[in-house]
């Protein structure tokens, strides 16, 4: 069974909630909030940004193709920093767990994203290539 | 309240999208101004956010709304801007 981009990132989001829960259970976090609302954003921001990029990954124009994957990928380290920005300003605690733990989230979703991007680019090319075939 | 909230933000999207409308061209005051209205944007629900909370004592309700609320509405000004 081949699953899309959509429930692949369901898939790994519910991976790394299980895994937060577990750390969050050992570790006694405070502020636990923000551990829960740093997962929710990225699969947001994984969905939102995500199905652009796969969208302009699949474009026949190649300024379509730069401008949508460059740009996905420039908007979510300003978005990330913007929300680990206002983190720094707005928390009391400005814990080096949460900022570790958010950086982690940022590498997991963003070497998601790029395998996914590489994954549907192999599969156009290889269909490209079989229609070339006589 | 909610749906207060929801066609506040409704009506604040179709001017958002008139404004746009109305402004947009190249020119370098233009991206400028795009540059202080996010950053007036996210100043805004993010501190509206915090006195929202410490007022209503509902820490981190809306303080958590208002860094979502900044966040993807920096993602959209730039997509309707740039498309």
């Amino acid at each position: 069974m081949k699953l899309g981009f959509v429930s692949k990132l369901v898939i790994v989001t519910i991976a790394l909630a299980v895994c937060t829960a577990t750390f969050l259970y050992f570790s006694q976090a405070k502020e636990q909030f923000w551990f829960w609302a740093a997962l929710l954003f990225y699969f947001i921001a994984g969905l939102v940004i995500g199905i652009r990029t796969q969208k302009a990954v699949t474009s026949e124009s190649n300024s379509q193709f730069f401008t949508g994957v460059m740009g996905g990928t420039g908007l979510r380290m300003l978005i990330s920093l913007l929300f680990i920005g206002t983190y720094l300003i707005t928390s009391n605690l400005k814990s080096n767990q949460f900022i570790i733990y958010f950086l982690i989230l940022y590498l997991f979703f963003t070497i998601f994203e790029i395998y996914q991007l590489i994954h549907r680019l192999r599969a156009e090319k290889q269909s490209k290539v079989d229609n070339a075939t006589p | 309240m909610g749906l207060v909230l929801w066609e506040l933000m409704f009506q604040l999207i179709q001017f958002h999208k008139k404004v746009i409308k109305r402004t947009k061209s190249n020119s370098l005051d233009n991206y400028a101004g795009l540059g202080f209205q996010l950053v007036a944007f996210v100043i805004a629900s993010v501190y509206g956010g915090n006195w929202a909370d410490s007022y209503f004592k509902t820490e981190p309700i809306f303080l958590l709304s208002g860094v979502f609320l900044a966040v993807f509405g920096v993602i959209y000004m730039l997509i309707i801007k740039f498309k």
